[in-house]
C-alpha cells in the first residue's frame, strides 16, 4: 500500500467524475420492479386459494402470470439490483468513471424496455415454454444484445481503470458476465415460425438437460455470484471492517465456479436423464456446500468487531439475514440434491419454500441494504428513519418464515400423501384432489406473508422517498487518483493470484469462461451425441398437426407451471398415474418434444399418461369448469379456449419448422397437415356431439383434447404389437 | 454371576437375535445369523480406525509443517499463537468462534492485514478454517465414492434396478396381506353386501372415486345415471362387480383392479347396486337397457367380521 501511494503522489492526480445517475436510475428501477413482481406474486398465490382471483380472465390466470412474477423478481428486480451495485462499486474499485455514458444509457433503457416487452408478452401466452427462459425470441436476441452492451461497459470501465489489482468483486461481475452470456445464448437456440413464436432447437431430454443447466446456473450466475460480488463491497463498506480473509476469496470464487455449473441434473433426478448424468449433477451439488459457505463465512466473519452495530443499524441487520439466508439455502440445496432427499421433495412445495428463502432472504434483503445504504449516499443526506427501516427489516423476516415454514409443511405433507399406500397395495389417497386440498390452509399462509413482506417495502419506499427528499442528487461525484504506470511487473514477493489474475482481466475472463465451460460440456455433449442416452422406441411417432396445435395451447397457457409431465420409476407414480400399465416415464417418449414440458412443480397432477384415461367428454367438462369433474379442485376454468379458433395460419410452417428440427413428417407434409388437422377435429367434436356436447371443430378446445388424449399413449402401441 | 447376566444383557443388546436363537434350533452358524451385524460392527471399527489414523497424520503433518517453518524463518505459526493474546475481553463464545474458524482476533489484525486496499476497503488474510477445508476435502471424497459406488464398481442401483427391486418387495408384502385375508371375492363369486358397515364403506370408495363421472347421487355425468333402471353393461351385482373391476376403456370406463381390492370393490358395487330408484338432483338421460332385476344373493350375516378390511 505504501509504495503505491508514494508513487501516485510523485506522478501527480487524475481528476474525474463518478456517475452516479446511472446507478441512481437502475435503482429506482429495482424498487419500481420490486413491487410490481413482490404484487404479481400475491396475486398468483392468492390463486391458490381463490382461483377467481384470475378476474375470469385468460391474461392473469396463473399459468401466464407465474412466469411473468418469476420474470419480474429474477430480471427485474435482482437484474437492476446487479446493475446497480455493479455501476456504483465498479466505478469506485476501478476508481474511473463508467467507461461510456451513451453504452450506460442504452444499457439502462434497453433493460427496461426488454422488462417492459416481457410484461407484454407473457400475459398474452406468448412463451417459449421453458421455465425462467420463457421470452420469445426477438427479446433473447435483445437480452443478448444489451448483455453485451452491459459486459462491454463493463469491462472498457476495467480496462482503464487506475487500480492495478482487481478485487474480489469484481472477479464475482466477470464471472456473472460470461457465464450469463453463455447460458443464455446456449439455452435460447430456437427455430422462429414467425414473430413471436418458436420452438426449442433441442428436443425432450436434451432440451431438459440444457434448460436445467441453464436454469440452475440462472440461480448460480444470476442470484449468486453477482450478489455475492455485491456483498463483498457492501458489507465492509457499510460496517468499516476489513473482508475476514483473502485467500477464503480466492479459494471459494474459483471453487464455486467451477463446480456450480455442474449440478443442473439435480433437477432431473429419478427423471428420464441417463444416470450418469444425475451422478454428475448429485455430487457436485454436494461439493458445492463449502465454496458456497466460503462466501457466507467471508460475509459474517468480516462482522467480526462490528455485531454492536447490527443492533443498532438496520442496513447491517438486513445484510446479516441476506447472508445467513444463503448459507442456509446453499446448504438446504445440496440436501435436497440427495436422491433419497429429491425422491421426497421434487414436484412439491418444498422446492418453492427453498428458492423463496434464496429469493426473500438473500436477494431481497441484500437489495434492501443496498437500498437503505445508497439512497440517502447518492442524495447526501441521511435516511429518513431508521425506525422504519427497523419496521420493515422486522416484518420482512416475518414474512420470510411464514412463507418457508407453510411451504415446508405443505411439501411434506403432499408428498407423504402421495406416496403412503394401504397394505393391500393400494393408494391412500389415490384420488390427487384430497392431497391438494389437505394443503390449501398453507397456501393462505404463504399468501398472508406475501402481504407481510410486501408491506415491508412499502415502508421502505416511502422512507427512501422521504429520504430522496430531504436532500438531492450528487450526480456527479468527484474524485482523484494516479494514472496506471505503463510498465508494471509484480514484484516476485507479490501473492500467485494477484500475480497471475488480479492485474490482468482479460485472463481473468477467458480462464473463467474455461472453467465454467467444462462441466457444461461434459454434461451436454455426451447426451447429444451418444445415442444410447435417449434409448428410441419405435412406436412413438410424432404428434399429428392437430395435437401439435394443442401443445402450442397447453404451453401457451403455461400448463407446465402446475402439471409434471413426468412420471418418476416409484410405484407410488406408477400406480398412481398409470395403474394399469404400471409404465413410468422413458427418454425415447419426448423425442419430439420441441420444448419438452416435464414442469418441476406438481399442483396438479401428472399428465404423461393423462391420454385414453378419461372421454373427451370429460376433458370438455373439466376445461370449462374443472369443479364440476373434481370438486375442490383450485384449477382455473378455461372458458376462452371454448370461444377462440385454433391456429391454422400457421400450421404448414409449423409443420417445416418441425421438419428442420429432425421431427420425421413425410416430405411436402405441409401441405396436408391443415386438411389432416381438420378432419382430427371433426372426429373429436363429433364424438363430443354423440354425448350431446356441441363444440365447433375450430375450436382451441378441439386442439387441446387432441393432444391431452394423445399424450403418453404411444409407448403403449409398441405392447400391443409385441403382445400380439 | 452378576457379571455374567451383564454381558448376557449386553449381548442382547449388540445382536438383537441372541435370545430368541437360544430357544430355536441353531441351524444356522454364528456367521450366517449375524452376518448384519458384525458388517456393522466392522464398518464401524474400520472407520475409527480411519478417523484415529487421519487424525495422527494431520498432527504430524502440521508438526512438520511447524518445523519446516521454523527452519525457513517463517513465523506464521508462532504469530497465531501472539495472536491469541488479543482474546482478551472476549467471552467464552467470542474465543470460541475466533478458535472456531481460527481466526486472529480482531485486536490483532493488524497482523493478518494484505498490503492493498480498495475504496477503503481493506482485506485480511486469516487462515482458512479448519472445519471448513476438511469439509470441503470430505465432500470431494463422497463424490468419487459416489461415483465409484453407482458408476464404476456398480454397487448402487441404477433408478431402474431400484424401481424393480421396489416393486417386486411390495408385490410380495401385498401378495402376502391379501392371502390373509378373505378377500378372494371375483365376478362369478361376488354377493350382495347389505351390512351398513360395508355400504358406508362403498359409499367412501364411491366419494372419493367415482362421484367425479358418475355425480354423487348417482344421477350420472360424464359417466351414466345409476338411480335409473337402464344399465348398458347389466345391473346386477355382478355385471357392476365385473364393469368395475375390469373398466370399459373404450367409452372412459377405467378399470379399477389395480386399485382397489376385490373386497372394497363388493363393498362400491354394492353401494353402486342400491342407487337404483334412489332421487337424483340432475339425472342422465337413461343409457344402455332396461334391466329387470331379480333377487340377488345376500351375503350371510358372518361376513361382517371382515367388512371394515
Amino acid at each position: 500500500m505504501s509504495e503505491n501511494n508514494e508513487q501516485e503522489l510523485s506522478t501527480g492526480q487524475d481528476t474525474f467524475y463518478y456517475d452516479n445517475t446511472t446507478v441512481r436510475n437502475f435503482l429506482i428501477a429495482a424498487t419500481v420492479f420490486g413491487v410490481v413482481g413482490m404484487t404479481v406474486g400475491l396475486l398468483v398465490a392468492l390463486q391458490f386459494v381463490w382461483p377467481e382471483a384470475n378476474f375470469g380472465l385468460q391474461y392473469t390466470t396463473f399459468g401466464r402470470v407465474r412466469p411473468l412474477h418469476t420474470n419480474a423478481v429474477i430480471f427485474a428486480f435482482v437484474g437492476n439490483g446487479i446493475f446497480a451495485g455493479v455501476y456504483y462499486s465498479l466505478q469506485r474499485l476501478c476508481k474511473t468513471r463508467m467507461f461510456s455514458d451513451t453504452l450506460s444509457k442504452i444499457h439502462f433503457w434497453g433493460w427496461q424496455i426488454i422488462i417492459l416487452a416481457a410484461a407484454i408478452t407473457l400475459p398474452l401466452g406468448l412463451t417459449s415454454g421453458k421455465e425462467y427462459a420463457e421470452l420469445e425470441w426477438p427479446i433473447d436476441i435483445a437480452i443478448a444484445l444489451i448483455w453485451v452492451v452491459f459486459g462491454l461497459n463493463m469491462f472498457m470501465t476495467i480496462i482503464k481503470r487506475r487500480e492495478r489489482h482487481l478485487y474480489v468483486a469484481i472477479w464475482f461481475y466477470i464471472a456473472t458476465f460470461v457465464t450469463v452470456a453463455m447460458l443464455h445464448i446456449v439455452n435460447s437456440i430456437e427455430l422462429p415460425i414467425d414473430f413471436m413464436k418458436s420452438y426449442s432447437w433441442y428436443a425432450g431430454v436434451q432440451d431438459a438437460l440444457v434448460q436445467w443447466w441453464y436454469g440452475h446456473n440462472a440461480v448460480a450466475f444470476f442470484l449468486t455470484t453477482p450478489y455475492l460480488g455485491l456483498m463483498y463491497y457492501f458489507i465492509p463498506k457499510i460496517s468499516g471492517r476489513p473482508i475476514y480473509s483473502y485467500r477464503l476469496s480466492i479459494v471459494h470464487f474459483w471453487a464455486l465456479i467451477f463446480i456450480y455449473i455442474w449440478a443442473g441434473p439435480h433437477h432431473l433426478l429419478y427423471n428420464a436423464l441417463p444416470d450418469w448424468a444425475q451422478s454428475l449433477g448429485v455430487v457436485f451439488s454436494v461439493m458445492l456446500i463449502a465454496p458456497s459457505w466460503g462466501g457466507m463465512l467471508n460475509g459474517l466473519l468480516t462482522l467480526r468487531g462490528a455485531w454492536d452495530r447490527v443492533r443498532e443499524s438496520a442496513t447491517l441487520k438486513f445484510m446479516v439475514v441476506a447472508v445467513t439466508c444463503y448459507g442456509m439455502s446453499t446448504f438446504e440445496g445440496p440436501m435436497m440434491s440427495l436422491k433419497s432427499v429429491n425422491a421426497i421433495a421434487h414436484f412439491t412445495d418444498w422446492v418453492v419454500a427453498h428458492v423463496h428463502v434464496g429469493a426473500l432472504g438473500w436477494n431481497g434483503f441484500l437489495t434492501f441494504a443496498m437500498l437503505y445504504y445508497l439512497i440517502p449516499k447518492l442524495y447526501g443526506t441521511k435516511l429518513h428513519s431508521q425506525k422504519l427501516a427497523n419496521a420493515h427489516f422486522w416484518i420482512g423476516t416475518l414474512g420470510i418464515i411464514f412463507y418457508a415454514l407453510p411451504m415446508y409443511w405443505a411439501g411434506f405433507t403432499q408428498s407423504l400423501m402421495w406416496k403412503q399406500f394401504n397394505p393391500d397395495g393400494t393408494l391412500v389417497y389415490s384420488n390427487f384432489l384430497e392431497t391438494v386440498t389437505q394443503i390449501i390452509p398453507m397456501y393462505a399462509l404463504r399468501a398472508f406473508s406475501g402481504v407481510l413482506y410486501l408491506a415491508g417495502v412499502f415502508i421502505m419506499v416511502y422512507n427512501l422517498i422521504k429520504t430522496a427528499k430531504a436532500g438531492s442528487l450528487i450526480r456527479e461525484v468527484k474524485a482523484e487518483a494516479a494514472p496506471l504506470e505503463k510498465d508494471y511487473k509484480p514484484a516476485e514477493s507479490e501473492h500467485w493470484h494477484r500475480k497471475i489474475f488480479e492485474w490482468k482481466p482479460v485472463r481473468m475472463l477467458v480462464f473463467s469462461l474455461v472453467l465454467v465451460a467444462i462441466g457444461g460440456a461434459i454434461e451436454i455433449i455426451p447426451t447429444f451425441l451418444v445415442k444410447s442416452n435417449v434409448p428410441t422406441i419405435s412406436s412413438v411417432k410424432p404428434y399429428t398437426p392437430l395435437e401439435l396445435n394443442g401443445r402450442d395451447i397447453y404451453v401457451r397457457e403455461g400448463c407446465y407451471t402446475c402439471h409434471s409431465q413426468m412420471i418418476r420409476p416409484f410405484r407410488s407414480e406408477v400406480m398412481r398415474y398409470d395403474p394399469n400399465d404400471l409404465e413410468y416415464s422413458k427418454a425415447g417418449e419426448y423425442v419430439y418434444d420441441h420444448p419438452f414440458q416435464w414442469g418441476s412443480k406438481r399442483t396438479g397432477p401428472d399428465l404423461h399418461r393423462i391420454g385414453g384415461k378419461y372421454p373427451d367428454s370429460w376433458h370438455f367438462y373439466h376445461m370449462l369448469e374443472p369443479e364440476s369433474m373434481s370438486p375442490g379442485s383450485i384449477m382455473p376454468p378455461y372458458p376462452w379456449l371454448f370461444e377462440q379458433t385454433w391456429d391454422k395460419d400457421r400450421l404448414p410452417a409449423k409443420i417445416r419448422a418441425m421438419q428442420t428440427l429432425g421431427v420425421p413428417y413425410a416430405e411436402g407434409y405441409d401441405n396436408q397437415a391443415l386438411s389432416d388437422a381438420e378432419s382430427q377435429a371433426k372426429g373429436i367434436s363429433d364424438g363430443l356431439a354423440t354425448e350431446g356436447l356441441r363444440v365447433n371443430p375450430d375450436t382451441e378446445i378441439v386442439a387441446l383434447i387432441a393432444y391431452l388424449q394423445r399424450l403418453g399413449t404411444d409407448i403403449k402401441k409398441s405392447e400391443e404389437i409385441s403382445n400380439k | 454371576m452378576n457379571k455374567l447376566k451383564y454381558i448376557l444383557l449386553t449381548l442382547t443388546f449388540v445382536f438383537p437375535g441372541l435370545t430368541m436363537a437360544q430357544d430355536e434350533a441353531p441351524a444356522k452358524s454364528f456367521l450366517e445369523l449375524y452376518q448384519v451385524e458384525i458388517v456393522l460392527g466392522l464398518a464401524v471399527v474400520v472407520c475409527l480406525v480411519a478417523v484415529i489414523a487421519m487424525y495422527t497424520l494431520l498432527v504430524a503433518m502440521k508438526t512438520m509443517l511447524r518445523m519446516k517453518l521454523a527452519e525457513d524463518g517463517v513465523e506464521e505459526e508462532t504469530e497465531l499463537i501472539k495472536a491469541r493474546e488479543g482474546e482478551e475481553g472476549l467471552d467464552f463464545w467470542g474465543r470460541f468462534w475466533n478458535r472456531f474458524h481460527e481466526a486472529v482476533p480482531v485486536a490483532k489484525e493488524e497482523s493478518v492485514v494484505t498490503d492493498h486496499e480498495y475504496d477503503g476497503i481493506r482485506e485480511l488474510d486469516n487462515r482458512l478454517p479448519s472445519w471448513w477445508l476438511y469439509g470441503f476435502y470430505f465432500t470431494i471424497l463422497f463424490g468419487v465414492a459416489y461415483l465409484i459406488n453407482y458408476h464404476v464398481i456398480g454397487t448402487g442401483m441404477s433408478q431402474e434396478e431400484e424401481y424393480l427391486t421396489e416393486m417386486q418387495e411390495a408385490d410380495e408384502k401385498v401378495k402376502l396381506y391379501l392371502a390373509s385375508l378373505d378377500n378372494l371375492v371375483d365376478e362369478n363369486s361376488v354377493v350382495l353386501l347389505t351390512e351398513s358397515v360395508d355400504i358406508a364403506a362403498g359409499k367412501a370408495i364411491y366419494d372419493a372415486n367415482c362421484a367425479v363421472c358418475h355425480a354423487n347421487d348417482g344421477g350420472g355425468g360424464v359417466g351414466p345415471n345409476f338411480t335409473d333402471k337402464y344399465w348398458i353393461h347389466g345391473g346386477d351385482m355382478k355385471s357392476i362387480f365385473s364393469t368395475i373391476k375390469y373398466g370399459v376403456p373404450e367409452k372412459g370406463m377405467i378399470s379399477w383392479e389395480s386399485q382397489l381390492p376385490p373386497k372394497k370393490m363388493q363393498q362400491v358395487a354394492s353401494y353402486i347396486y342400491n342407487m337404483e330408484g334412489q332421487p337424483s338432483a340432475n339425472p342422465k338421460e337413461a343409457q344402455g337397457e332396461l334391466f329387470e332385476r331379480v333377487e340377488e344373493t345376500v351375503a350371510p350375516a358372518d361376513s361382517v367380521a371382515n367388512a371394515g378390511s
